[in-house]
């Protein structure tokens, strides 16, 4: 353990965005951390906290002042700066002005350009303090918030105005200014709770000092309490917690001493679909639902406070007003929705323009209702399903006329679905506009059926192509029509339901062959990334020198099921091997390109020779046998069992390459049958994968990690 | 405390504090940042603080007098002080206590929300305030008024009265809240809420309030034209006829008028006559400092 004191720095500010809190805290303990490293001031771990009105770093052991080092000062040329008498010339005098000595104070320097004058002095290291001082403010006004501003006389821009800073080495106060402000031992507690400043003597007191000031500082505290909080208080209401971890997360940075208040609301309301009930209740309440057993809503909620009391019960009328009057609204906006069918208001979606270039969402249902249908298809649907996508995707996107969507543009998909269940019409396709929008991220469920599922990809294809082609190609962090995520989605649902489909149908079905390709391949080779390929499988499997963005031609579960193939083998060790035998044919094969040039003519000669090494025997027989059968098993696309019998070419390669001189210019007609036999050995091993490139793919794992 | 005492209250708190006490502002606006008095007076460095309550119109909020909450003209109380003092959040909060609120018996939150006006080339940030769950006030820093960028920054606070008074009189219908002690909320301005909305969502003459919109945008541009032949531009009239679009432009609106691109066309409009305004209200500015005017009381 070291004795050396904890860091504390404290920013207290305005309430900042709760969306920019973890961020923020994250990015001022870097901030602090590469100062330190920066000036070599030796530390232990550093942390941070964030909350509403503070961000907080902690740093452990941190060394009080840089050590006081020696520095050489070099001048001008030893030549220059002494005359023949070895006295200091003027250029020497200059110098040594410039550097507050006295020129007799100039030696001469060796080094590796010759003799320079010059000199050494001590310099003094600098303070913790000294040193925040100097690099923190500027550090800080340059962090970056999704959205900034700027206040008082227009010149600070920050994410709100910072009111203090806490800046502690151990007890000692660490000087600094930061937008006009300049730090102290003071934090603020509670902006209602607190009575008064706290202050804090040293940094293992600020936790139990904000504590005193009714605030709870950690962040993980925080949630942890008001998960506790809603758990019980759901108990209380009869039912268990709707589990909203995203929305937990939420409300535990809008609070700083948390509290959770009980309401209901009037049971007629049970009445609405679920998913608009929960979702009024967090999106404009930030509120928690709760169900019983049977997973049924009840007529009550939890909503997350500021405080943990309410002495006049103000906090839970106001709520339940307030969530009543959100209920009214949703309740408003669904029935007047349903006053006309659905269907009806396709017309409707004529003045929703969906791109300038691509016209209205009228016009992208059309697409869509074609591309479903074709999709389905193709992927051998019987007609009566066909039928099925071609009508969920024509009436998929007619919610967004209604107010109901207007009001909560999440439900998007959700609304009509529900609406067409409301009205009776056809589950399959009332359940197929209900989650087209699915899967919405990498964790998102897939829609669950097969209509479903070729709706959705209907409606992201139709958005990729068509944006594609109007010129809306993604670039760095700028995708506004999401069609990065939307390709990722597609191939979600390709692979993971295993349509026997290639890019080239993708993009054949969507008319938009020319200009998608790049795009499509580029995020292909993404998505397996993501999910846990490693780039060097990826190029074995997709071969692009074998290839050449032939694998748009290929069927995705194929590329799919290769990939888990090969996926199999970074676990053997005798497989890194075989990849660098591979490598080593194929050196071979070019550096014996010209030898094996040369041993060519003397065919007869070539016809009446034996091969007599049994190491060359073998390995000719085991190609020849295992040639046909890796064909076979590629048709049945067992490319675990390929992997396998790829396996058993390690030994007698090895022992080929041990026993046997392939190119022996001496003798041009056994080169040229065994660099036969080779290019034979590297079609084989390289039929289903290009293998060559997993060699070294340990180093490769480790750098790219 | 019933609606005037609350409005007198918060008067009585804001004129204290050094704002000039301003009236609302005399034509069909749907907010307090659209009085002159916040719009150009937000612009430049003379610092300003003002307070007024303006009645404010919103056509598409209209609902026959029906729902409890949402109406086609509520009193917004609006605050502006220039520069934003360093402890606004304190003396915003104060001016809750001035209502007898207690803050430690209530849950009050500043949850980001990000203020824009696109027809007014406004834009802020802030929060809105939200006290036991509901949204009481906006609270804003402005960033931007007329396409400009302000500095010295403005503070903007702005109360909607109907709801403050609702909750502190623990009344769930607006209609029902005492207008003073003898007469309801609901007898002072039903009928208003009842034919508005009728107007606005079912008998307005969609053709004559296209032409009063065509008209009252050229007039404005007329108006803003007139110092390129050699006279002033008449900034004020000329932003009154861009008030008029405005609310023209939500009547419209209200009555289903628009497809989407001929709404962003029109607030596209209305944008360009109000950054028009702004440029030459600070152009005035300029030349009236040079030669030594006084602009600011």
């Amino acid at each position: 353990m070291s004795d050396r004191p904890v860091l504390l720095l404290e920013i207290g500010c305005e309430e900042i965005p709760a969306r920019m809190i973890p961020r923020a805290a994250e990015d001022l303990r870097e901030i602090v951390v590469q100062i330190l490293d920066e000036a070599s001031l030796a530390h232990g771990e550093a942390r941070s906290w964030g909350g509403s009105r503070r961000l907080t770093v902690f740093v452990d052991a941190v060394e009080g002042r840089q050590p006081d080092r020696d520095e050489q000062v070099l001048g001008p040329p030893a030549r220059v700066a002494f005359d023949e008498a070895g006295e200091p010339t003027r250029a020497a005098a200059g110098f040594a002005k410039k550097q507050g000595i006295d020129p007799s104070e100039l030696d001469t320097i060796e080094t590796a350009k010759g003799p320079y004058a010059g000199f050494r002095r001590s310099v003094r290291g600098r303070s913790v303090g000294e040193l925040l001082g100097r690099d923190l403010p500027a550090a800080v006004a340059a962090m970056s918030f999704p959205k900034m501003m700027r206040w008082a006389d227009g010149r600070p821009r920050w994410v709100r105005p910072v009111h203090w800073i806490l800046a502690l080495h151990g007890r000692e106060p660490v000087d600094l200014e930061l937008f006009g402000i300049r730090s102290g031992r003071t934090s603020a507690g509670h902006r209602f709770l607190a009575e008064g400043p706290v202050e804090v003597a040293e940094p293992g007191a600020y936790e139990s000092a904000l504590a005193a000031g009714s605030v709870v500082a950690d962040p993980v505290r925080r949630r942890e309490k008001i998960a506790a909080l809603l758990e019980a208080g759901a108990r209380e209401l009869g039912g268990s917690l709707v589990e909203d971890e995203g929305l937990l997360r939420e409300v535990a940075d809008l609070v700083e001493l948390p509290g959770v208040v009980r309401g209901s609301f009037a049971p007629d309301f049970l009445s609405l679909p679920r998913e608009l009930l929960v979702t009024t209740l967090r999106h404009h309440q930030k509120c928690f639902s709760v169900q019983d057993e049977k997973g049924d809503l009840l007529p009550g909620f939890l909503a997350v406070a500021n405080t943990d009391r309410d002495p006049s019960g103000h906090i839970r009328r106001g709520n339940e007003w307030v969530v009543g009057g959100r209920l009214d609204d949703a309740r408003f906006f669904w029935n007047e929705d349903r006053k006309q069918g659905l269907a009806e208001r396709f017309p409707a979606l004529e003045n929703v323009v969906f791109h300038a270039a691509l016209g209205s969402y009228a016009d992208k249902a059309r697409r869509m209702e074609a591309l479903a249908a074709r999709l389905a298809e193709r992927l051998g649907m019987p007609a009566p399903r066909v039928g099925q996508c071609a009508e969920a995707a024509r009436v998929a996107k007619i919610d967004l006329v209604t107010g109901t969507v207007g009001e909560f543009p999440e439900l998007q998909g959700r609304v009509g679905g529900l609406m067409l269940r409301a009205e009776g019409r056809d589950p399959d396709v009332a359940g197929a506009v209900y989650a087209h929008y699915q899967p919405q991220g990498p964790e998102d469920e897939l829609p669950p059926g097969d209509s479903g599922c070729v709706v959705s990809v209907a409606d992201k294809l139709d958005s990729v192509a068509c944006l594609l082609a109007a010129g809306e190609v993604p670039t760095g962090s700028r995708d506004p029509f999401g069609l990065r995520r939307a390709t990722s989605g597609i191939f979600r649902i390709v692979f993971e339901r295993e349509w026997p489909v290639s890019l080239a149908d993708l993009l054949d079905l969507a008319g938009e062959r020319e200009t998608g390709a790049g795009f499509l391949g580029d995020r292909l080779r993404h998505f397996l990334r993501e999910r846990g390929a490693t780039v060097s499988e990826i190029l074995a499997v997709l071969r692009p020198e074998v290839d050449a963005a032939g694998f748009l031609e290929w069927q995705l579960p194929d590329v799919a099921a290769r990939l888990a193939a090969i996926g199999t083998v970074r676990r053997r060790p005798d497989f890194a091997h075989l990849a660098d035998l591979t490598k080593r044919v194929d050196n071979i094969l070019t550096k014996g390109r010209e030898i094996l040039r040369d041993a060519k003519g003397g065919e007869d000669e070539a016809a009446a020779w034996v091969e007599d090494r049994e190491a060359a025997l073998a390995l000719a027989e085991l190609v020849r046998s295992q040639s046909a059968r890796i064909d076979d098993l590629a048709a049945a696309r067992d490319y675990r069992a390929v992997v396998d019998a790829l396996a058993g070419f390690v030994d007698p390669v090895e022992r080929f390459f041990t026993d046997v001189l392939v190119l022996d210019p001496e003798h041009p007609v056994a080169t040229l049958r065994r660099g036969e036999l080779l290019a034979q050995l590297k079609d084989v091993l390289t039929r289903c994968f290009d293998i060559r490139e997993l060699a070294g793919e340990a180093d490769r794992r480790q750098h790219s990690g | 405390m019933n609606f005037q005492e609350v409005l007198l209250g918060i008067q009585q708190f804001w004129a204290g504090r050094g704002c000039v006490l301003q009236q609302p502002y005399d034509l069909e606006i749907g907010a307090g940042t659209m009085h002159p008095d916040t719009f150009f007076r937000v612009l430049g460095p003379e610092p300003w603080n003002v307070a007024y309550c303006q009645p404010s119109r919103r056509p598409v909020d209209g609902r026959y007098a029906e729902n409890p909450m949402r109406v086609y003209k509520h009193y917004q109380f609006q605050v502006i002080l220039k520069p934003a003092p360093l402890d606004v959040q304190q003396r915003y909060l104060d001016s809750l206590r001035a209502f007898g609120v207690d803050p430690r018996e209530h849950d009050i939150r500043f949850e980001e929300d990000n203020w824009e006006a696109p027809t007014l080339g406004a834009a802020g940030v802030g929060w809105q305030v939200v006290m036991d769950g509901m949204e009481i006030s906006q609270f804003t820093y402005f960033q931007q008024v007329g396409g400009l960028e302000l500095s010295p920054v403005s503070v903007e606070l702005t109360y909607g009265i109907e709801r403050i008074c609702m909750f502190l009189s623990d009344i769930r219908n607006i209609f029902d809240l005492p207008w003073n002690d003898e007469v309801t909320y609901g007898q002072v301005r039903r009928a208003e809420e009842v034919e508005h909305s009728a107007y606005s969502f079912e008998k307005a003459d969609v053709g004559f309030h296209r032409e009063l919109f065509e008209r009252w945008a050229v007039e404005a541009g007329r108006l803003l034209d007139a110092g390129g032949a050699g006279a002033p531009p008449l900034i004020l009239p000329a932003y009154e006829a861009t008030l008029k679009c405005s609310h023209v432009f939500n009547v419209l609106d209200a009555r289903g008028a628009f497809s989407v691109t001929e709404r962003a066309a029109h607030i596209q409009r209305i944008r360009r006559l109000a950054c028009r305004c702004a440029e030459a209200y600070l152009e005035r500015r300029r030349d009236a400092a040079r030669s030594g005017e006084e602009t600011t009381p």
